[in-house]
């Protein structure tokens, strides 16, 4: 039985949310599942939006296209969502997954007041919150939360393993590596959940 | 044979590199330009010893490996766009001189208006040109093809291209096999040099010389025979390497076809996510197929009318438009199809212009208009389903 797991990442340009899209891709790999990584690909500009489709599964994936019904989202910055409708097509008993100081709560008070324009009305839907940029602040010495929570989104999803995810970090940061990860394992650790 | 996670142009440098080229030059051009970064990686760090030779253009990129083929060598180089139109002077060159040089492409669209991202108009306009034509769904492909162009190539001493969807393919990291160096040095041996006239000083040879009306047809009609007679190397080909690394290729893979009343056919990515709507259309009850083209030039007619035997409708998908007409593929089926005595209905979809997202909704919109006709509706030749209607 095909398991597809239909992912969305935002962030903006120069936060390297291609390089954590490739890096799920791969730490899923790891782990024996087939994955995918398919950034929207343009001329980027730093600051700019950046979205990052991204297909695991454990069959060999056979859609080679953006994610329209997403059942997960990853948000790698803490106002990207202002702006940037992120519940577009997200399918009912989603989980979302946010760098922010909120809390988990005020994420759902905001989002079902539409506050940014569009509003949460789904069936059913986890939110988790992690202050991403604090983290890799102090442990990294710059707010680029591209490796810290990719330790997030294991907990939060279980798609991938800590264990491959090191793996993953090991293989693109060799010389960061040690310090990358524990900055994803600290995200793992203490996500809150609504 | 190690697993690894690569992106399509990843995959089509460490099939340059296995290989064993010893000649390579190419001009950057979005998004190909990775593939021969990686090559000059593997040359700085020992991996390759090979020959890289900057060049000014990619015309002076395709006759640096034009010579290079001349005097004997391994030649690899890769292009996308416009750099391959900039190219074609030589692509005509490479093939009346008869080199087996074997080039990736990054498929990407011709401007104007300008446009980075992927759709076939590059390689399809160059379609006539004498070199075969092989097209990959995935990274995967992109690494065997490439190993296997080699071999076709020297066999039958026509050059190859092996196109591959720019960044949908070719950035796009992805979990495949690559065999390793003594596995290649297997399937692939060094070139015979004794199948070919090589320029040596010791004795010269002239090579592109004049050849006069008379005897002119001639060397067009044995170019036109070696690539009619290509596919018995290309499938010899195909077979060896899936009896050594376990995936087998052909001239075309016909998907669910048998009992088929609409039948899909495409080339690249596209067909892909092509056979994710096949198999989700058969769930609920549509008997449809698809045949997925690997071969475009020499084209497979034999498998297409095989795939066609008990189809009604044909859904012939060009990522590419021939301005005025149809779509590049679409005349191609339709000659194979045409001596038929009962002919499916032959419907020309164009779309995924320049880089436009190929989804399920795209292939079932297509699969709708199948229907239509199916059922004895008029509906037009050549369609636009992703396009804005302005009539």
């Amino acid at each position: 039985m095909e398991e597809l797991h239909e992912i969305k990442l935002f962030g903006r340009g120069g936060q390297g949310i291609v390089t954590a899209g490739n890096l799920l891709s791969e730490a899923a790999a790891h782990g024996g599942d087939y994955a995918q990584s398919i950034p929207t690909f343009g001329p980027e500009r730093r600051g700019g939006p950046s979205i990052c489709s991204l297909r695991i599964s454990n069959k060999q994936i056979l859609l080679r296209c953006a994610v329209t019904s997403p059942e997960t989202l990853c948000v790698f910055d803490p106002t990207i969502w202002h702006f940037v409708n992120i519940l577009l097509g997200f399918e009912d008993n989603g989980k979302m997954i946010l760098n922010t100081q909120m809390s988990p709560k005020d994420v759902e008070n905001v989002l079902r007041e539409g506050k940014y324009g569009y509003e949460l009305e789904n069936n059913g839907y986890e939110i988790w919150t992690i202050d991403a940029t604090e983290i890799s602040t102090r442990m990294l010495g710059r707010p680029i939360t591209n490796t810290t929570m990719l330790g997030a989104f294991a907990k939060a999803t279980g798609f991938v393993e800590m264990d491959n995810v090191k793996k993953a970090i090991e293989n693109r940061f060799p010389e960061a590596a040690d310090k990358n990860f524990q900055a994803a394992e600290e995200a793992f650790n203490k996500l809150d959940k609504l | 044979m190690t697993e690894v996670f690569f992106t399509g142009n990843r995959a089509a440098a460490e099939a340059a590199k296995l290989v064993r080229t010893q000649v390579v030059a190419a001009y950057p051009i979005t998004p190909q330009t990775s593939a021969v970064e990686y090559i000059s990686q593997f040359i700085n760090n020992g991996e390759l010893k090979a020959n890289m030779i900057r060049v000014e253009s990619e015309h002076s990129a395709l006759s640096a490996v034009v010579g290079a083929s001349i005097v004997g060598a391994r030649t690899f180089t890769a292009s996308s766009s416009q750099g391959l139109q900039l190219m074609s002077e030589g692509l005509y060159f490479a093939s009346g001189m008869r080199l087996p040089l074997v080039m990736a492409i990054a498929n990407r669209t011709l401007s104007m208006p300008v446009n980075i991202w992927a759709d076939h108009q590059d390689s399809m306009v160059n379609r006539d040109s004498g070199w075969m034509q092989i097209y990959c769904a995935n990274a995967q492909e992109v690494f065997d093809n490439i190993l296997q162009a080699y071999k076709i190539a020297e066999e039958v001493l026509m050059p190859a291209m092996v196109c591959y969807d720019g960044f949908i393919v070719s950035h796009v990291a992805e979990r495949m096999e690559i065999i390793d160096q003594e596995q290649t040095d297997m399937f692939l041996p060094e070139p015979d040099l004794t199948k070919r006239p090589l320029m040596d000083p010791k004795n010269p040879l002239q090579f592109g010389e004049v050849v006069y009306p008379d005897w002119y047809p001639d060397y067009e009609y044995k170019k036109h025979k070696a690539l009619l007679d290509s596919p018995k190397a290309i499938m010899d080909v195909g077979r060896e390497y899936g009896e050594l690394f376990g995936r087998s290729y052909g001239m075309v893979e016909n998907y669910k076809t048998d009992d088929a009343e609409i039948v899909f056919m495409g080339l690249g990515s596209l067909t892909s996510t092509t056979q994710w709507v096949v198999n989700d259309l058969r769930d609920c009850g549509s008997k449809v197929g698809l045949s997925k083209i690997r071969v475009f030039r020499p084209f497979p007619d034999k498998e297409i009318v095989e795939a066609c035997k008990n189809a009604k409708v044909i859904a012939v998908i060009d990522r590419d438009i021939g301005y005025g007409t149809s779509g590049m593929l679409f005349p191609d089926v339709t000659r194979a199809l045409y001596p038929l005595a009962s002919r499916p209905k032959c419907l020309n979809f164009i779309i995924g212009l320049g880089g436009k997202d190929i989804t399920p909704e795209t292939i079932k919109n297509i699969h709708e208009t199948c229907e239509k006709a199916l059922e004895g509706k008029e509906v037009e030749t050549v369609n636009w389903p992703d396009a804005r209607k302005y009539d």
